[in-house]
């Protein structure tokens, strides 16, 4: 049956394919002989996830569930932090509506309606974030099932309603910025704002935590205690979206209306200017500027040069940037604790340690992927008269030397409390980096740095090996910390990886 | 003629791909020559220019710029090109001058010397009151200029230019092609592909045809017309009867 051009579901139509196309590239990277291999490590996945859910969830229904505030505000909470993740995710997409160019400047530039597009791709963003939350929790869903019945497949209008104000939250939020800020700016903004939002919740818990006990290992019990201490009674419209999710088809109406609602009233406001925001984005071009300073021209070598323009770019790239503020405000807490142990950290330096070294490598990965994979200029740099050799040494250099500059202020504190996990830290951090670095080499691909957002579906086993190798060195610089014997130990997974991906990837790399 | 007198000196160059994309090409190009580079798409000339430029490993055959072989001393011989190619190789978030700066940097250019090249260089394009701004905000045509200035501020001695005109206005056009003439006048080699055959007929001194990785044809453009049997042709009609494009089919034709 075809449909009328220009209509909601031809525009549907169109998102869907689209969507789905980029799903099955990124998935199966154009060979679709991978379709296989891609569905056996999904339920290899699933499995595994069913057992870890089968062991949290067999826990919480053992210390008993039900329609009660305990409960609730267990249910309420797991909601904040999916809400938080969904927020951040929507914040993006949103963004991306009004300023990606793929297809805007083509379909705005005919008769076709703006209003349909902007509500075609709200609905994309709310059904994708929709699917996303649902697979990340279905294992926990399905095990609840199969412990206390198919009233928790109630969950899913729940999520469905978090998804439907979270996208709702986002255009507000990117409408207020345009407002606010116009549309130069936005972009940045929103980046910046998207990456807080996701990591927010979890470490305002986190630092809350902090302050009331000075530690973070007893997050679960003094966060409880906190919340039952000011939890209003069961009955109260606070436990709505709880009552929800329990099966409780009241609330459940109620949740899901007030979630159409809300994103029905912000469609009402944001597309009928949707055309014109879009238009304005693109008038504007976010990365013009008139007021640098001529730069000084100094004789410097080559690794100089090479150096000095990673760095020029890496302070200018809004992406890193907001992808850095993150990865700063996961090690605020550990700052903090820091800061509350002064002169008496014996027992929580190592897991300060731990953090930082994590964040560290995280940030390598980062960094070391748009240095070496995200070159704007790769043809210029090969054409240019150093060897190969040379060039990869100044741009490895670069990356080290950033990383230092953001974990010496760390260093320095810890050294101040206790200079042998401080020397432990820069072992583990060094290590961690170089790690992050090297996967980062034998994985490098030709790629524009506008590409660094999607650098983890691009690359799925370097996103993979990196994430494990930070995780295994932040546990061996930890348990290094709290005996240099057992750290070493710790460290030989990561090491392994390391050394398994340059023996099978060099030649690669090489050719 | 001694080898160095050759900015260019092409010899038995092969590369394949899926299929051979250039196959046992010689190609020599004079100092101080404009050689104009044309074919059919496909035809294997970007992949010439990016073996030359040293972005490509020949499977076989010789490439000597100004006298340097490249398997022997890639550095040497890179340090005499430029390479410009139609996606203009800048940075969004560097400003013309930053981007200069770093260029005379990568090619040991005294700071002195580059701080003044970088300055006529950007007024000579018309870019000076750019040369503070990201190139992030640029049109088309102002990157190309930019990356054109990158090419020239190394002093190079051989300009392997890959369609430089593309989407360039008419006023930008002009400016690269004077700047072009100028360089040839000081002794510089240009190599330059180009589907607009209008310049090649203006501009350069001998043309070289290729199709499916060959050389078919090379001259001026009274020897290609005299190689093709059309004496007073233009060189769009040699062109498409050397790579045997002929005339082109009537639509009503083809639809039937």
């Amino acid at each position: 049956m075809s449909m009328q051009p220009g209509t909601l579901p031809w525009f549907a139509a169109h998102e869907f394919r689209l969507q789905w196309r980029d799903l099955s590239m990124m998935l199966t990277a154009g060979a679709p002989r991978r379709a296989v291999a891609i569905v056996v490590v999904a339920l290899m996945f699933m499995t595994g996830m069913h057992w870890i859910a089968s062991i949290l969830v067999g826990n919480w229904v053992a210390a008993g569930t039900g329609q009660n505030v305990e409960t609730y505000a267990q249910l309420t909470g797991s909601g904040l932090l999916f809400a938080a993740m969904a927020l951040s995710q929507a914040m993006e997409s949103v963004t991306r509506a009004y300023y990606s160019r793929a297809d805007l400047d083509l379909i705005l530039s005919s008769p076709a309606s703006g209003r349909t597009l902007f509500v075609v791709r709200t609905g994309t963003i709310a059904v994708t974030s929709m699917l996303l939350m649902a697979i990340v929790i279905s294992p926990f869903v399905n095990m609840l099932i199969v412990d206390e019945g198919p009233q928790w497949l109630a969950v899913y209008p729940a999520v469905a309603a978090i998804s439907l104000v979270t996208t709702a939250l986002a255009i507000l939020v990117t409408l207020a910025l345009f407002r606010l800020a116009g549309p130069k700016r936005t972009r940045l903004i929103a980046q910046i704002l998207a990456a807080v939002v996701g990591a927010a919740l979890i470490v305002g818990i986190q630092i809350a935590v902090i302050f009331s006990t000075g530690t973070t290992t007893n997050i679960g019990p003094a966060l409880s205690d906190a919340i039952m201490s000011v939890a209003p009674d069961a009955q109260s419209w606070v436990w709505i979206p709880a009552r929800a999710a329990v099966g409780d088809w009241g609330a459940m109406t109620v949740s899901l209306a007030v979630a159409i609602f809300v994103l029905l009233a912000t469609l009402a406001v944001a597309a009928p200017g949707f055309a014109e925001r879009a238009l304005a984005a693109n008038a504007v071009s976010q990365i013009r500027a008139s007021s640098h300073r001529p730069p000084s021209f100094r004789t410097a070598s080559q690794a100089q040069m090479l150096r000095s323009k990673e760095w020029r770019l890496l302070v200018r790239d809004p992406w890193l940037i907001s992808q850095s503020l993150m990865q700063l405000l996961y090690l605020l807490p550990p700052a903090i604790l820091l800061w509350l142990n002064y002169g008496n950290s014996g027992g929580t330096l190592p897991i300060v340690a731990a953090i930082i070294t994590m964040a560290a490598a995280q940030l390598a990965g980062g960094l070391a992927w748009l240095t070496l994979s995200g070159e704007d200029a790769h043809d210029l740099i090969l054409t240019a008269p150093l060897r190969a050799r040379d060039m990869l040494r100044a741009k490895i250099e670069a990356v080290l030397v950033a990383i230092g500059v953001v974990v010496a202020p760390f260093v320095a504190g810890i050294a101040f409390l206790n200079p042998r996990i401080a020397l432990t830290l820069v072992v583990g951090v060094s290590l961690a980096t170089a790690s992050a670095v090297i996967i980062q080499l034998m994985f490098r691909v030709r790629a524009k740095r506008s590409q660094f957002a999607r650098r983890q579906t691009a690359s799925r086993i370097a996103t993979l090996l990196e994430a494990f190798v930070s995780i295994t060195w932040a546990g061996a610089t930890g348990l290094a910390a709290v005996n240099p014997l057992i750290g070493p130990f710790a460290a030989l997974p990561a090491i392994l990886i390391v050394f398994a991906v340059w023996l099978l990837r060099r030649k690669a790399v090489a050719a | 003629m001694s080898d160095d007198a050759f900015a260019l000196d092409i010899k038995g160059l092969h590369k394949r791909f899926d299929k051979p994309a250039v196959d046992n090409l010689d190609l020599r190009v004079k100092q101080g020559e404009f050689y104009a580079l044309l074919g059919p798409n496909g035809a294997g000339k970007t992949t010439i220019l990016r073996m030359v430029a040293g972005l490509l490993p020949p499977d076989a055959g010789e490439i000597s710029v100004c006298g340097i072989d490249t398997r022997f001393d890639p550095v040497g011989a890179k340090s005499q090109v430029a390479w410009v190619s139609d996606e203009p190789m800048v940075y969004d978030r560097l400003t013309p001058l930053e981007y200069l700066r770093f260029i005379a940097g990568l090619w040991h250019v005294p700071a002195e010397d580059a701080r003044l090249r970088a300055y006529q260089l950007l007024d000579w394009l018309e870019l000076t009151q750019q040369a503070n701004s990201y190139c992030g905000g640029f049109s088309k045509g102002m990157l190309q200029k930019v990356a054109l200035a990158g090419a020239l501020i190394h002093d190079p001695r051989l300009i392997i230019l890959d369609e430089p005109l593309t989407g360039l206005d008419a006023g930008s056009a002009r400016q690269v092609k004077n700047v072009l003439k100028e360089k040839v006048s000081q002794g510089v080699t240009i190599v330059m592909t180009t589907h607009i055959l209008e310049v090649a007929e203006r501009m350069a001194e001998r043309i070289g045809v290729i199709a499916k990785g060959r050389l078919i044809a090379e001259g001026t453009l009274a020897e290609l017309q005299v190689q093709a049997g059309r004496s007073g042709s233009s060189l769009e009609d040699v062109f498409l009867d050397l790579v045997g494009q002929g005339e082109p089919q009537v639509l009503e034709q083809t639809a039937a």
